[in-house]
């Protein structure tokens, strides 16, 4: 397989950050009542991941290996608060929402995990991709959760009103545990599915392959 | 160790390192700060350009801080049709915090009614964290022809414990409206 292709489905679905690794649990908890701010904080993560990653590989011979976290602890601190004051700038609407969980990206462990167990091993456009891909399989898994307890929470979309119905608890992190934990399930029981039927399908190949030798 | 050898040593690369790292980082920073640096005045007028949905001109009201232990006023401001924009933080309930800027209206130097309520934040478990304008608020005080005294507080009909903050954080702006139309702060709220 492509190696690109590789890191982009690792990223997206097979290693997704929220719902196969769990990290990120933090921002995902907070942030779930709104499908708005889930795309944003996604959105935020994607940039400031995809460039950490850059950067970190870039450097990655440079910094020596006994102050490696530091090292990375500052330049993600340094493209976080370029992100907030970015943010309150140009979306101060998108700023506010986010509240404390945009400084909080610094210690994001999705951010700090890829930094550590890929970027400092891998060249940058190998970095980029992986970035790109990570976050954007925690995006995704952000605002389909977002959308859900939204939905539930509060009986809008993205801000429009659907319905009056709704179901408090949604809104709250109490609920959003909740869609977490069953999306989890879920994700975990489609991507095993999909394991199982190739697991299933390279058998019959070795099978197939072992009776014609046979023959 | 001699001189010699801690300049050769892996520590000073390690010192030198992170000292460089940091002083890139920091003058970027500087620079982007001089370019998307955000002043409180900006902050003010998007706040209120937000409340009103418009451009008004504001200035700041005569008080000298007012608080209660219910809630604790941050900013008073008297807009150019005379009415008050307040933000208080009011607190209660689940034991969070509410911090909304709160819209009285007056006319002839009384309270007639709190046209807008908008949330800024809410901290902890106030479960309220999406009231935007009183007309979407069930409210069973405040409307026209309303009589300011301690006991006609601002109260929700429904969701009372949950919403005991920002009940307390518009009483708050009320009382210090109040005061300032009575000449004095009235402490009751």
């Amino acid at each position: 397989m492509n190696k690109y292709k590789k890191i982009t489905l690792d990223g997206l679905i097979f290693q997704n950050p929220t719902l196969m690794l769990v990290l990120g649990t933090c921002p995902t908890l907070g942030l779930m009542n709104s499908a708005m701010s889930a795309l944003g904080m996604g959105l935020t993560v994607v940039v400031i991941l995809t460039l950490s990653n850059i950067i970190i590989s870039l450097l990655r011979k440079v910094i020596p290996n006994e102050v490696r976290i530091p090292c990375y602890i500052v330049i993600i601190a340094t493209l976080v608060t370029f992100a907030r004051m970015f943010l309150e700038y140009y979306l101060p609407d998108l700023h506010d929402s986010l509240g404390g969980f945009l400084a909080l990206i610094v210690v994001n462990c999705i951010i700090l995990g890829r930094a550590e167990a890929f970027a400092n091993k891998h060249n940058p456009a190998e970095a980029a991709v992986d970035g790109i891909a990570n976050g954007l399989g925690f995006t995704f898994a952000l605002t389909v959760m977002g959308i859900i307890c939204e939905v539930l929470g509060k009986g809008s979309l993205f801000g429009l009103h659907l319905w009056n119905f709704k179901i408090g608890m949604f809104a709250s992190p109490a609920g959003a545990f909740i869609v977490y934990g069953i999306s989890i399930a879920v994700f975990v029981y489609i991507i095993d599915g999909f394991e199982r039927a190739r697991r299933v399908k390279a058998n019959k190949l070795a099978r197939g392959n072992l009776l014609k030798e046979e023959a | 160790m001699t001189v010699k050898q801690f300049f050769k040593s892996t520590s000073f690369k390690c010192i030198i390192s992170l000292l460089c790292i940091l002083l890139v980082c920091g003058v970027f920073l500087t620079i982007a700060y001089g370019f998307l640096e955000v002043t409180d005045e900006e902050r003010l007028n998007r706040a209120i350009s937000k409340i009103y949905g418009e451009k008004v001109s504001v200035e700041k009201a005569p008080y000298e801080g007012y608080e209660n232990d219910k809630a604790f006023i941050l900013e008073a401001y008297k807009d150019d049709k005379g009415d008050y924009l307040v933000k208080s933080k009011g607190t209660g309930g689940f034991n969070g915090t509410v911090t909304c800027w709160v819209l009285v209206d007056v006319e002839e130097s009384k309270i007639v009614k709190v046209s807008r309520v908008t949330i800024e934040t809410s901290d902890g478990e106030t479960f309220l964290g999406d009231i935007d304008y009183l007309d979407k608020f069930p409210l069973t005080q405040y409307k026209d022809g309303f009589e300011y005294t301690a006991d006609n507080g601002f109260k929700t009909s429904g969701a009372t414990k949950s919403s005991t903050a920002i009940n307390n954080a518009v009483n708050g702006a009320v009382g210090l409206v109040n005061g300032i139309l009575n000449g004095g702060f009235n402490e009751q709220v």
